[in-house]
């Protein structure tokens, strides 16, 4: 039986203890098929409805399916959950979500010939619109040196690995990630041209780029980097 | 034997001559007088600029400086910023606006940001969590720039480096392709 994955963006910390607690108590039943995380990808996500940034269109890119918290009183429109939350509420829209993947997934997996999205492994380029929340990038050099890589210029997968020295699987899966959550926009496949900023560091371009090479490997010998 | 150039900014009290102590090679150089801006209790702060360096095998040299942190000597801004690699600016969370605070640099430095690369350091965001990391970035992409946001302890040397790595970074994917 797979499971579906449920994740929360920027709800307060006792919510998300609570939607915790509740998880483990419908993990009791057999049929209960989600699991909460903390990192994406997300089949759905639960947000913060009276937040600006939460109704934001970024926050429906990050998983199929949003459900909004909202006040007391706050109406009862699709995808939304007066608060406080009620457990029996909760997993009624859990259900009728899952219900509804599922039957996308056996859709989908009946039609072969469904136009697959720009994933990583094409030369398709991708470029940062919002640096990641820190936990997505979880402090880790290697991610904050991709996400970098890609705030400054679009780059797919392949070119991604050849800057940042990462293996391929790693430079595609963080892709991937990023554009699960919406953090990403796709750009078109023309080569990549070299960007005013970095040909110019500062504008006095100190070095070509065989020698800005050689100086930013120095420095980071000389950081330990 | 080649100079180059990293530029710390902030407001008083935020942690550049922390920050540039942390990677120096040399006590950083600082200008430090006694604070008589009320509206800070820092006790010492620095009107001139600070200066470290570290050098690399090549015998090249990477100096380091830091503005002063009051908006009234943005005039020596632009002069430090000239040849920079890059520039990390850092706030303290602790402070009444730091988002305000951030703005002032942002726009301080508006046109040496459509090119240079640059990183954003915060600090005390543990202490004090609001903003946070997520209004950071809300505040960049206000200002239609994507950044590296980054919770720093400037006393870390690690911190310091990851921030430096960012500059770098952005140099590398700017060459790329050439």
């Amino acid at each position: 039986m797979s499971t579906l994955r449920l994740g929360a963006y920027n709800l307060p910390a006792a919510e998300v203890v609570l939607v915790q607690t509740l998880f483990r108590l419908f993990a009791h039943g057999d049929a209960f098929r989600w699991t909460f995380v903390t990192a994406p990808p997300y089949d759905a996500l639960l947000v913060d409805g009276t937040r600006p940034e939460g109704m934001k269109a970024e926050v429906d890119r990050m998983a199929r399916a949003v459900l909004r918290l909202v006040r007391l009183n706050g109406g009862d429109a699709q995808n939304t959950l007066e608060r406080p939350i009620r457990a029996d509420r909760l997993q009624e829209w859990l259900k009728q979500i899952e219900h509804d993947l599922l039957t996308t997934l056996q859709v989908a997996s009946g039609q072969d010939d469904q136009p697959e999205p720009p994933v990583a492994s094409s030369p398709v380029r991708f470029k940062l619109r919002r640096w990641p929340p820190a936990t997505l990038l979880r402090g880790d050099p290697h991610r904050i040196r991709m996400a970098t890589m890609l705030s400054r210029r679009a780059l797919n997968a392949a070119e991604l690995a050849t800057i940042s020295q990462q293996p391929a699987e790693a430079c595609q899966a963080f892709l991937m990630t990023l554009q699960t959550t919406g953090l990403v926009d796709v750009r078109g496949e023309a080569p990549p041209r070299p960007a005013p900023s970095a040909d110019q560091p500062a504008k006095a371009a100190p070095a070509k780029p065989a020698f800005a090479r050689s100086l930013i490997s120095g420095i980071r010998k000389r950081l330990g980097l | 034997m080649n100079e180059y150039k990293i530029l710390f900014t902030g407001t008083m009290g935020a942690g550049k001559t922390t920050a540039i102590g942390s990677v120096s090679e040399t006590p950083p150089i600082v200008t430090d007088v006694v604070n008589n801006d009320s509206s800070h209790s820092k006790a010492r702060t620095t009107v001139g600029l600070d200066f470290g360096q570290f050098t690399l095998e090549s015998g090249d040299r990477v100096r380091l400086f830091g503005t002063p942190g009051q908006s009234r000597f943005d005039f020596l801004w632009k002069i430090l910023s000239k040849n920079a690699l890059g520039m990390i600016i850092l706030t303290d969370n602790s402070r009444p606006d730091p988002l305000a605070d951030l703005r002032v640099y942002l726009d301080g430095f508006a046109d040496d940001l459509d090119i240079m690369p640059c990183a954003i350091g915060i600090g005390r965001l543990g202490d004090h969590p609001s903003p946070t990391m997520d209004d950071y970035i809300e505040e960049l992409a206000r200002h239609d720039r994507v950044l590296p946001v980054l919770e720093v302890d400037v006393r870390k040397r690690d911190d310091v480096i990851m921030l430096i790595d960012t500059l770098l970074a952005q140099l590398e994917a700017g060459m790329f392709g050439e």
